[in-house]
């Protein structure tokens, strides 16, 4: 075998991890440019802020914003969500820590790049839930990383992304407020969290209402709609099982890469984690590929 | 004492062969639409020739060097249908013969013979190649065959004899193409021969093309075809019960790439976890890799036939002599292919296509567990042997 390819054998070995993530990531982004055609016909209530619509101002703005770029109007925001992924699916893999093996590392980035419910709440339904799981893992890395030297700036950069994260995605304001409960260890220091919490979303919405030029109350009532109407006819919930199948679509893939996570750090069997995944993919599609009347 | 053990290795071989042939012979009159509509007027229009020069006025849709072994056939006084049959059947015993003595080596000492007697029989005996052969008149043994001499003779350290045997495959048919991805791994783990050694399967290419070029054709003849071969049939789903089956309306142009784009990155991460594993590969575990990569490419790639999982179908036995867990999947896949054909050429209507495709997934996953979660583990290594458990 000549010596120059003996090289660069040596080199795409060394490197084979990489190569197989960066192949991988072409091909997740060729079927998004595939799925993104795609249109559910109910999209548009999701984005027409109609009476007792369940989009917080701050996802509104950002959807108006969108509609800046050069592209058609749903497909900024899938787009958007769909890029989101690849952050998600990076920033899971940071959150492994550094005792992962980089098959591991590897192993979680296909399951998160190639995870069905992001892929059918994201680039193929048009939602930003992946956005807000960015933010979310962006702020708990910065939490979780923030050692003795930059501490208090970590903190609140974690406190700031954490905010934006609940504020486009009210739904996991619980799990973040759970992280935070587990991580402080005192009483007074998990209050001061969640009050600076609160008060970066209040103060997001509003400013966000007011860009909107939406009376400001608005604001603050966007956040808390999503337990009480239906996202497309934005009529109150008729039963507990149309309020529960809802959470349980809304939550869904926060819920599946949240748990993808858990079960890299141990904290959760693998099974947990792909029942979670089978069971928001089953929902989804069920909601998704209805007929609608 | 010594000739009564010595005594049953050939004698097993010439009962398996004998009975192989005789179940070979119960459809040797069987006319199924391939040979009326393909083979049958393919060997007149040969034979009425009369010459080399019949090759350059082929215009079907069979790679040119097995059209060439069809007109070799004209020159045998028998029936068309016995000749085109007995030719594959020919390649059926020397694809089981190659096979016997691969598993032999595999397991090595006392037992060795006795599993190799066994693979003989299994792969002589399975209704997937008595079908084929014997009464389909295909070809898959010839390519198979090949296919696997590839492997064996790059795998015992004669790469370029193994390119040219890669070179003979894929000029038979296509879906010879289908073993060079394990080549490409142990040429990537190994580091045992040079990528120049690959230049060997373009001359095995054109050596079978050589009886064509005399004929009249191009020196390039066999590249035109097979240029003019690609997207000819256009259709994502093609009557393989794989994946595509549940997408059968999607558009070949868009699709078409998705498939193939799919397979490449399926293959490259099962290289990236084959080259990366610490555990020595004993030809046991290339076999069920080949088995699986086979597979793989039936399942992704477009525009899919039945017949061309016929290497996976066949290995899946041959792994299954020693590893108990892959014999019902073995006896699963074989019953698919032969309702396959059967649905086909003889139009029976027993099970639908839809769920023949979800055997076939639910075959296809639990053969990627496996092979995927062995070399998962054993490629972690070093300081994460203490995450042994991921």
């Amino acid at each position: 075998m000549p010596g120059i390819e003996r090289k660069i054998l040596t080199f795409v070995e060394k490197h084979l991890l990489l190569i197989g993530a960066l192949f991988s990531s072409a091909l997740a982004l060729y079927l998004r440019k595939i799925a993104v055609w795609w249109y559910y016909g109910a999209a548009s209530f999701y984005f027409d802020m109609h009476p007792n619509h369940i989009q917080t101002t701050f996802y509104d703005l950002v959807v108006r914003l969108l509609q800046y770029l050069p592209a058609l109007p749903l497909h900024s925001v899938k787009w958007l969500a769909g890029l989101s992924d690849f952050g998600v699916a990076g920033l899971l893999v940071l959150a492994l820590g550094k005792e992962a093996s980089g098959l591991k590392r590897l192993a979680f980035y296909l399951a998160c790049l190639y995870s069905p419910i992001l892929f059918l709440r994201g680039v193929t339904w048009g939602q930003l839930d992946s956005l807000a799981i960015f933010l979310l893992l962006a702020g708990y890395l910065l939490y979780r990383d923030s050692g003795p030297g930059h501490k208090r700036l970590r903190r609140c950069a974690a406190l700031l992304t954490g905010s934006c994260a609940i504020a486009l995605c009210p739904w996991f304001l619980g799990a973040a407020v759970w992280y935070v409960w587990m991580q402080e260890r005192r009483q007074r220091d998990f209050w001061k969290t969640v009050s600076g919490m609160a008060a970066v979303v209040v103060v997001l919405l509003l400013s966000c209402a007011l860009v909107l030029r939406l009376p400001w109350p608005e604001g603050v009532y966007s956040f808390t709609r999503f337990l009480t109407y239906h996202p497309e006819s934005g009529l109150r919930y008729q039963n507990g099982a149309e309020w529960l199948f809802q959470m349980c679509l809304q939550g869904g893939s926060g819920a599946s890469v949240l748990t993808m996570l858990a079960a890299g750090r141990r904290k959760l069997s693998y099974r947990g984690a792909i029942l979670t995944q089978i069971v928001s993919v089953v929902l989804c599609g069920a909601f998704l590929f209805r007929e609608i009347g | 004492m010594k000739n009564k053990k010595t005594f049953w290795f050939p004698l097993a071989l010439s009962v398996i062969s004998l009975v192989g042939m005789a179940l070979r012979w119960t459809g040797m009159s069987f006319e199924g639409v391939d040979y009326l509509n393909s083979l049958l007027p393919w060997y007149e229009d040969l034979k009425a020739n009369g010459s080399l020069h019949g090759l350059a006025e082929y215009h079907g849709d069979y790679n040119l060097p097995y059209v060439t072994l069809l007109y070799f056939l004209t020159w045998i006084p028998a029936s068309p249908l016995i000749s085109i049959k007995m030719s594959s059947v020919l390649f059926d015993y020397l694809l089981a013969a190659l096979t016997a003595v691969m598993v032999r080596d595999a397991a090595a000492g006392e037992r060795g013979k006795l599993y190799g007697v066994i693979a003989y029989g299994l792969i002589l005996l399975n209704p997937v190649t008595i079908i084929n052969s014997g009464y389909l008149a295909q070809c898959e043994s010839v390519w198979v065959f090949f296919a696997l001499c590839a492997f064996w003779l790059v795998w015992k350290g004669h790469p370029s004899f193994g390119m040219l045997f890669l070179g003979f495959s894929f000029a038979m048919k296509p879906q010879g193409i289908f073993i060079l991805p394990i080549l490409l791994m142990l040429y990537f783990k190994e580091k045992k021969f040079s990528v120049l050694q690959l230049f060997w399967a373009p001359v095995g290419i054109q050596l079978t093309c050589i009886p064509a070029i005399m004929g009249g054709c191009s020196f390039d003849v066999f590249y035109r075809f097979l240029n003019m071969m690609m997207g000819h049939y256009p259709f994502v789903y093609y009557y393989y019960p794989n994946i595509w089956t549940y997408l059968q309306e999607a558009p070949y142009y868009v699709y078409g790439k998705v498939a193939i784009f799919s397979a490449f990155v399926v293959l490259l991460l099962f290289a990236v976890l084959f080259v990366r594993s610490r555990k020595p590969q004993t030809l046991q575990d290339m076999l069920l890799y080949i088995t699986w990569t086979a597979m793989t490419c039936a399942m992704v790639l477009p525009c899919m036939h039945e017949r061309y999982n016929y290497m996976s179908e066949i290995l899946l036995t041959v792994c299954a002599i020693r590893r108990r867990e892959y014999r019902l999947p073995a006896v699963v896949l074989s019953l698919v292919s032969v309702q396959c054909c059967a649905q086909s050429y003889l139009g029976w209507p027993w099970v639908s296509h839809y769920a023949l495709a979800a055997v076939n997934i639910a075959i296809y996953f639990y053969l990627t567990k496996n092979c995927v979660s062995e070399l998962y583990r054993t490629g972690q290594g070093g300081k994460e042997a203490a995450y042994a458990g991921d």
